[in-house]
């Protein structure tokens, strides 16, 4: 687009943004304040539902997508241009979507078009909840060991097996699910990519108590479950190759997540605990050294998403840059938590009390451990850029 | 308007020239410009004057000094370029500690008439130049017990900086001194100021030297600027300096970190290339994304010192401090990886490892740095 007519469009979205995002969604939103939408949504308050209302409606909650299927139609630079004004305003996303991040790229690339019909405007008006079935109790990292089973049965597959770690099955409306479609082929090839609502009758949810105490993850449990042949995506047989392309977008969107606060916090934060010498400095010299060493990693890995953002404008970017930054950043963010428990000390260890924000600190440190194995662990990500990015033998 | 956006930190097509320009042009010299070189020389000098010769009238000593000063007029970027590639080639040159530092004090301090007398002849590299700040053994630049004292018609120095890198064959030498309480800058010449230069041999093969002043006189011209109160100019020259020797050490990193791929892709034992192994494997890409990150660093910090940019100093201080890790244990891990044979002379990786440590001391080591990244983000 030129840049003039990019100026002019920058101009009309904050003009636009600034009559149309509420006040209350222009900070960033605590945890139990995010938009997840779906049909069982109760909006927290008036201005959430409007300003989904508002985004969706423009399809800005999916600005890159095809506005012929109810995305925002914009193109690259309209997008960043989208993303800086959100973020001068503060505007928080409208909307929290697997929809959004994961499933939405994968049947636009592999969809058909009755399937993008059917599905892409429900995920960009936040009206149908999607969670991911791909983990299994006996293949975690080893995906492809996969044993759910879609057997076909005239116009429909019956799927019967189980899944684990469904971030907030219980509360979402479809499933997108990676099934052993033919156990005659090779691992790889026998695994199809279904999608199916969540009420078929046969499907169980059990919500998993994590050691942070919250519950988001699920078991699912298919027991003869019938799925329509239509809600098959892509070709039977495709789904490793479906699954591996929605996992670098994921492995993207759990990058850009976390701030990482290298900006003193972690020092005032112990500070205000252990006190200032004269001269001004935490008064405990090793806590502060640590500290130090964490900004200056933290504030690296930031130019280091910065170059990498660079280099992806000039179409440079390798593409083990998302294990890269997957790796850093949950290292990073781990790290985080444990200088922070550190810097608030005792006041953080109260589980359920209002000086602990109900043990928020605690509980964040502790669901920060999952960090490093959620999205492809460390250890696979190390595997990934041993191989692809180092080329080393028999990796 | 929109703003515009601050540079990419993608190359551009030409520093990607410059680059690989740089690549070729260094690795044709290695063979007598090299640590290695230096070290085994007949003569003790501390670099090649010949290469260094010929690496100026290329036209890359006058990379960060401005144009109107006989300079290049490239930015923090390029200056980076060339020292990590300097780094790259196992090359010592009075680069990064030498021009570029002292170049960087005498733009921050001197008068518009110092720096049109001084810079274009250490642009062209017809002089040596070097900054002079240390007085102890670990870098503490607020600490200075040199001491000039106003005479007739200039000034009388008296005191001692040590290590001074490249003193033993630098001919202008900046040095930091106390006067009316406050720092200053004096830009020394050996042809013109009486000095007792001692000069020592360090593990890199270089010859920093103690430089002494004894009740010294100097001229008022010799005196950068006409204030003493030179400590926000000291850390901006610092700094600048500071980036180009974390730029250096990141090429270093990356040079031997090289070799070990190329060792663990080639040496078999027990049936297998020992790069078939997973703890290597992993430990391999973790240097990977080390180095990574401490590049980008280096790239941040190049980009924001050129400008008035309000963590210009903190993003010097993280370049170097990420700078030093990355370098440690690429060299650790090299060594380790290679084994035995990482322990001989026979290889490079000693001479990488002596080359970084003296890098890593320049102008603050990561505890300096840290420190300064906690002081500067106010705790």
């Amino acid at each position: 687009m030129m840049s003039g007519s990019l100026d002019l469009f920058r101009t009309e979205t904050r003009n636009w943004l600034e009559r149309n995002c509420p006040p209350e969604m222009r900070r960033p939103p605590l945890e139990q304040e995010r938009c997840w939408g779906g049909r069982r949504w109760v909006f927290s308050s008036d201005a959430q539902r409007v300003w989904l209302e508002r985004m969706a409606e423009r399809g800005w909650t999916a600005p890159g997508w095809p506005s012929e299927y109810g995305g925002g139609g914009l193109d690259r630079d309209e997008v960043a241009v989208l993303k800086e004004e959100m973020g001068l305003l503060r505007c928080r996303p409208p909307l929290e979507s697997f929809g959004l991040w994961m499933l939405g790229p994968v049947l636009l690339k592999f969809g058909t078009v009755a399937q993008k019909r059917q599905h892409i405007a429900p995920i960009v008006r936040g009206e149908i909840r999607w969670c991911q079935g791909y983990s299994e109790p006996e293949a975690g990292s080893d995906l492809a060991s996969l044993r759910t089973r879609a057997e076909k049965a005239g116009d429909c597959f019956i799927v019967s097996g189980q899944k684990i770690w469904t971030s907030h099955a219980h509360n979402s409306d479809w499933i997108f699910c990676l099934v052993r479609s033919d156990p005659t082929a090779s691992r790889h090839g026998g695994i199809s990519f279904l999608l199916f609502d969540m009420e078929t009758p046969g499907i169980t949810t059990r919500p998993i108590t994590m050691i942070s105490g919250l519950s988001n993850f699920c078991e699912v449990f298919f027991d003869q479950v019938s799925v329509p042949r239509d809600n098959l995506v892509g070709e039977a047989g495709q789904g490793w190759t479906i699954a591996k392309y929605l996992l670098t977008q994921e492995r993207g969107s759990i990058s850009e997540l976390k701030p990482l606060n290298a900006d003193g916090t972690l020092g005032r934060l112990a500070a205000d605990a252990l006190g200032r010498t004269p001269e001004g400095a935490l008064d405990q010299a090793t806590l502060r050294a640590r500290i130090a060493a964490y900004e200056a990693d933290a504030i690296a890995f930031e130019w280091m998403a910065k170059h990498f953002a660079d280099l992806d404008s000039k179409g440079q970017l390798l593409p083990t840059a998302s294990s890269i930054l997957k790796y850093a950043s949950s290292e990073l963010n781990k790290l985080r938590h444990d200088l922070r428990m550190s810097s608030g000390g005792s006041g953080f260890l109260e589980w359920q009390s209002e000086v602990s924000r109900e043990g928020h600190e605690a509980r964040g440190w502790l669901r920060s451990m999952g960090n490093s194995i959620e999205g492809g662990t460390t250890e696979i990500q190390l595997n990934i850029i041993a191989k692809h990015a180092l080329g080393l033998p028999g990796a | 308007m929109s703003e515009p956006s601050p540079p990419s930190l993608a190359f551009n097509e030409e520093q990607q020239m410059l680059s690989d320009s740089l690549l070729g042009f260094l690795g044709s010299m290695r063979a007598r410009a090299s640590v290695r070189a230096v070290r085994d020389a007949a003569e003790p000098v501390g670099y090649s004057a010949d290469a260094w010769r010929k690496f100026c009238a290329a036209g890359y000593a006058a990379t960060s000094i401005a144009e109107d000063h006989g300079g290049a007029g490239l930015g923090g970027i390029e200056t980076a370029i060339v020292a990590r590639e300097l780094g790259r080639a196992l090359i010592a040159f009075p680069f990064a500690t030498g021009s570029v530092a002292a170049a960087a004090a005498i733009e921050a301090a001197g008068s518009e008439a110092q720096q049109i007398s001084l810079l274009p002849a250490i642009a062209a590299g017809h002089s040596v130049a070097t900054l002079a700040v240390e007085e102890n053994s670990k870098h503490q630049p607020g600490r200075i017990d040199l001491n000039a004292t106003p005479a007739h018609d200039g000034f009388v120095l008296d005191g001692t900086k040590k290590w001074v890198p490249w003193g033993a064959e630098a001919d202008l030498l900046v040095v930091t001194a106390r006067l009316y309480g406050g720092v200053a800058f004096f830009c020394l010449d050996k042809g013109r100021d009486r000095m007792a230069i001692e000069p020592v041999t360090f593990a890199d093969a270089t010859r920093p030297a103690h430089v002494r002043l004894d009740a010294v006189r100097v001229p008022l011209s010799a005196l950068l600027g006409s204030v003493a109160d030179g400590s926000a100019t000291l850390h901006r020259s610092l700094d600048k300096a500071r980036v180009a020797i974390a730029a250096e050490l990141v090429g270093l990193a990356e040079a031997v970190f090289a070799r070990t791929l190329e060792y663990l892709r080639q040496r078999r034992q027990f049936g297998k290339f020992i790069g078939e192994f997973q703890g290597l494997q992993h430990r391999a890409a973790h240097l990977h994304v080390q180095l990574a990150q401490s590049w980008a660093a280096v790239l941040g910090a190049a980009r924001t010192i050129a400008q008035p940019h309000a963590d210009a100093r903190l993003f010097a201080s993280v370049a170097k401090a990420r700078a030093c890790d990355a370098a440690s244990l690429a060299i650790e891990e090299g060594i380790q990886m290679h084994g035995g044979i990482g322990m001989t002379d026979d290889i490079d990786l000693g001479l990488y490892a002596k080359r970084a440590r003296v890098l890593q001391e320049a102008f603050g080591d990561k505890h300096f740095h840290h420190d300064r990244i906690a002081s500067l983000n106010g705790y």
